[in-house]
């Protein structure tokens, strides 16, 4: 399914990898132009590189393994063969990894500033190697659009079928995403360059944790919509991805309040934007069950989902200080 | 001091550009290295259906050649291998709302038939504001219709094909465990299907034993009854806890010369018994729900039915009601399939039954009946 580029050695190349290749060189670039203009610790992120690629690779084919296990012989083989799927969550485990042995390292005093550097960067990187879907299968969407006028992107993306050879045209999810996380990046860049004020600092972690709650509220309602998606071995309804993005905004809340209440005491409001933010996450899950049981209902079920992460973003933005 | 600080520049410089080369160097490995995606299929058979695909060719030009001259029956079927079906002729499809309309059908497709009896009868009272849909061909009949019984609709597709190889089991992109699924209207327009039906959908659990195109995927056969397809067409029913090594699956294949499988269950009848289990893991069996079931009604002679809510007529069932239904109605084997908004019925692309919650739910799998029929004469 894949399109080959090119053959060298009678090995194949394919534009996806190549795509995934240049996104990964372009966001390990944009985080070390970052890390180098703090001028502190400047060896931290060049060790923590090929432990973060590796260590990626690693997780990636892991939890890939883990959610479509009968594809390959053994976790063995899994782990051997270049052969296979990734998922992009294993790279988050994998750079949070590396990152957390560099500071084990002693060569960095801030976990949290690495992860500042890393989050635009990585917005970068994955709207660029989203991009990688244009020459492959994945990534589509369920839907497939019939209107003729809606044959282009960002609505939708032709894909052969497997078997019939019949071109199909899905909603572009892996467009979307790609759209989106280019939307993250030039918030997170314009965040991140923007000039501190006088005896104000930004908290450190805070690009980071921006950068997850954004990525997290698109992947909820994104991964939704592919026809591919991983799911656990034990539930087939909800995504892996899904399944994470919602933890991690919940743990996103919490974090976010009790850094709130530890530098400014508890406020009444709290409990409101508490209430508020997990009443919206609550209001997602409904939303993503009732789309599945109503796929003819997408656009009303995505429209609220919005509406509901959105409803989100600003109760975990009103019960945190960062 | 200073000695030092230079000592620690020059080092950190060093060390940072060893590291970002050898990141450079992970990430060129990943581009040349990562692979495609990885399916598990098995093409070794190719050779020997291209040989069998041969004979049919020439055994019906032959037949062509000797018309008039010597009787040679035509024979259609389908190499295993084939995955997509030769494209039903759109004006061989019908439909009515009068069942009688269907005597004619009965009447040109008695050779096909060779003296069975079929399950739709023309005094068949049809679901109100419904109508009957047939295909026939040379190869192949299909009725489809809906009946009200219990007050639950009964979505029925009967088949009789004239080669066993006519009936078949489509995984999404041809492909155990593929990553990607399908709405079961999808898979049966991409194979050209007649009719099809929603299958098992073995990935999303992992339980029962799969076999695909004579190659076993996968084997457990503890929690949940299963359903082999030979190569006749027969339906065989194994029992959970029946076959557990991998061994005995194996040669229960081989023995039964089994193409597929299908792992949901329980077996509701068996012939002509009643079957189900007090208790089941899957498909809530006790409880007010769709159902989906496959039975077979005699030699290449199969119905597929979907028991749904639709309209006013808004009873489930339980399993046990499904069985005593089919059994009433003289059905003599038949086994359970994935239903709730997984049970579905297809004929001609068309959704026919009225899926639980309004629409289909993407699958892994379908099982489905098509012709054999080339789509244009000189291809046999």
């Amino acid at each position: 399914m894949d399109k080959v580029a090119c053959i060298i050695d009678g090995r194949y190349i394919y534009w996806r990898s190549i795509i995934v290749a240049l996104a990964v060189l372009a966001a390990v670039l944009m985080a070390l132009a970052l890390w180098l203009r703090r001028k502190k610790e400047p060896a931290a992120l060049f060790v923590a590189l090929p432990f973060a690629i590796v260590f990626s690779l690693f997780f990636a084919r892991l939890i890939h393994w883990y959610c479509r296990f009968e594809v390959y012989e053994s976790l063995w083989s899994a782990l051997c063969s270049p052969e296979g799927g990734y998922s992009l969550t294993g790279a988050f485990a994998g750079t949070l990894l590396a990152f957390a042995l560099v500071r084990l390292l002693r060569l960095t005093r801030s976990f949290a500033s690495l992860l500042d550097c890393a989050a635009p960067a990585a917005a970068f990187g994955i709207a660029l190697g989203r991009l990688g879907d244009l020459f492959s299968a994945a990534d589509r969407g369920k839907l497939l659009i019939s209107g003729e006028a809606y044959h282009h992107l960002p609505f939708a993306a032709p894909v052969t079928n497997a078997v019939s050879g019949a071109v199909e045209w899905r909603f572009a999810s892996f467009f979307v995403q790609s759209l989106w996380a280019g939307i993250i990046f030039l918030i997170l860049i314009t965040v991140t360059l923007w000039p501190e004020k006088k005896g104000g600092k930004k908290r450190d972690g805070s690009i980071f944790l921006l950068f997850m709650t954004l990525y997290c509220l698109g992947q909820i309602l994104l991964d939704s919509t592919r026809y591919d998606a991983l799911f656990l071995r034990s539930n087939g309804f909800v995504s892996l991805v899904q399944i994470l993005c919602t933890t991690v905004l919940v743990l996103i809340l919490v974090l976010r309040s009790v850094r709130s209440i530890r530098a400014g005491g508890f406020s009444r409001w709290y409990p409101a934007a508490w209430v508020m933010a997990l009443g919206a996450l609550g209001a997602t899950g409904y939303m993503e069950y009732y789309v599945q049981r109503h796929g003819n209902e997408f656009l009303l079920a995505y429209s609220v989902m919005a509406m509901c992460l959105t409803a989100y973003f600003f109760a975990s933005l009103a019960a945190g200080d960062s | 001091m200073t000695e030092t600080r230079k000592n620690r520049t020059v080092l950190t410089v060093v060390f940072s550009t060893v590291f970002f080369l050898s990141a450079c160097a992970l990430i060129v490995l990943m581009a040349l290295a990562m692979g495609g995606e990885k399916t598990v299929r098995d093409g070794t058979r190719l050779t020997a259906e291209v040989a069998s695909g041969f004979d049919m060719y020439i055994n019906n030009m032959t037949a062509s050649a000797m018309d008039g001259v010597l009787p040679i029956p035509k024979v259609y079927y389908l190499a295993e291998d084939v995955t997509v079906a030769p494209e039903p002729d759109q004006s061989l499809f019908g439909s009515s709302t009068a069942p009688e309309d269907t005597l004619s059908v009965l009447q040109d497709a008695a050779g096909l038939l060779d003296g069975d009896a079929t399950f739709w009868q023309p005094d068949t009272v049809l679901m109100p504001g419904s109508s009957v849909r047939w295909y026939l061909d040379e190869t192949i009949l299909v009725f489809t219709w809906k009946e009200v019984i219990d007050r639950c609709v009964y979505t029925f597709s009967e088949a009789k094909v004239s080669h066993p190889s006519q009936f078949r089991r489509y995984f999404a992109d041809n492909t155990f465990a593929a990553p990607r699924q399908y709405a079961p209207s999808e898979m049966a327009a991409a194979v050209n299907a007649v009719s099809a039906m929603s299958g098992d959908f073995y990935k999303f659990r992992n339980m029962g034993h799969v076999v695909y195109q004579r190659e076993l995927y996968r084997v457990e056969g503890r929690s949940i009854d299963n359903c082999f397809v030979d190569s006749g067409g027969n339906l065989h029913f194994v029992r959970r806890r029946e076959l557990l090594e991998e061994d005995e699956v194996r040669r229960y294949i081989d023995e039964n010369d089994i193409l597929f499988s299908l792992s949901f269950g329980p077996v509701l009848i068996d012939d002509g018994e009643i079957a189900v289990p007090a208790n089941y893991p899957v498909g809530e069996i006790n409880e007010l729900y769709a159902r989906a079931a496959i039975c077979q009604l005699g030699e290449r002679h199969y119905l597929m039915v979907t028991v749904n809510q639709e309209g006013p007529y808004l009873n489930a069932s339980k399993a046990v009601d499904v069985a005593r239904t089919l059994l009433d109605r003289g059905v003599p084997n038949a086994y359970t399939l994935d239903g709730g908004q997984t049970g579905a019925i297809i004929m001609n692309d068309q959704l026919i039954n009225a899926v639980q919650f309004g629409s289909q739910r993407s699958i892994s799998d379908i099982i489905y009946f098509a012709t054999a029929l080339p789509e244009q004469e000189g291809d046999a």
